[in-house]
């Protein structure tokens, strides 16, 4: 059975790993800017914005850092 | 802040604000819940059927690639489920003693406010379908207004729709009340 380190390709699984992470990377940047942008300008409630963007950091941040270590890693 | 873009009249009173009911976002939530927890299943599976996978595959040598997955994998249903958020959060019915403010949030980019006075209102319909929105008291409230662009404004999922209905209708009294008074005052004037 063939190793999947050791797979045989053109892309080096390296490379697409990394890739996958920049990919991730600019995806949440974008997705993170307008998340803040739309709770900043159309929320009414100040306490509800405040627990969403802190809650939305606290889940993520952790999540990116794994990604960003396992890549280094890979 | 939205009060502060909407710019209320005057002595214009906010009666109620109104989002969509919990049992709509609370289902769209599991939904996106039991798509973050698939690797676990995918995982269990290959713990118990590991011939499955086509290739040599340990968990224990390629844990850094099972975890970047996983990790992605969260990555993305984490902000799935925050958009489901601040979709839920940010539709809403303001209804005040001179109007009705419907914005409806439908994507990110696609926002959509719009709002009619209540006396150009002219109709108010209410539908509850279903075993769970009757029990649940939740349903779709259709308002038909006197205007020559949007007439039609359609929100699904309001909860306790008849005393919305009522609120609006029993404002609406109110204000043509007002008004008949002050056009009155005006002729005697």
């Amino acid at each position: 059975m063939p190793n999947i380190l050791e797979a045989t390709g053109s892309i080096p699984l390296h490379t697409v790993i990394t890739l996958g992470f920049y990919g991730a990377a600019a995806m949440y940047i974008i997705f993170t800017t307008i998340l803040y942008f739309h709770w900043n300008e159309y929320s009414i409630n100040d306490a509800v914005t405040k627990t969403t963007l802190i809650l939305y950091f606290v889940i993520t941040l952790p999540i990116m850092a794994v990604l960003g270590i396992t890549t280094l890693i890979i | 802040m939205l009060f502060e873009k909407i710019e209320l009249e005057p002595n214009e009173a906010v009666l109620k604000v109104v989002r969509r009911h919990w049992f709509v976002i609370t289902i769209e939530l599991i939904g996106t819940l039991f798509f973050s927890i698939m690797p676990l299943f995918l995982g269990l599976i290959i713990a118990v059927l590991p011939d499955l996978l086509p290739i040599n595959f340990h968990l224990e040598t390629h844990l850094p690639i099972v975890l970047y997955g996983i990790s992605l994998w969260l990555l993305f249903t984490t902000m799935m489920s925050f958009m489901i958020w601040t979709h839920y959060y940010l539709d809403l019915w303001i209804i005040t003693d001179r109007r009705i403010i419907v914005i409806d949030q439908i994507h990110f980019f696609n926002r959509k406010v719009s709002s009619f006075r209540l006396e150009r209102l002219q109709d108010i319909k209410v539908s509850i379908n279903g075993i769970i929105p009757t029990f649940l008291n939740f349903g779709t409230l259709r308002a038909q207004t006197a205007s020559a662009a949007e007439s039609n404004f359609m929100t699904t999922g309001l909860p306790e729709p008849r005393e919305l209905q009522s609120l609006i209708q029993k404002a609406t009294d109110t204000r043509l009340k007002s008004l008949q008074g002050a056009v009155a005052q005006a002729i005697i004037d």
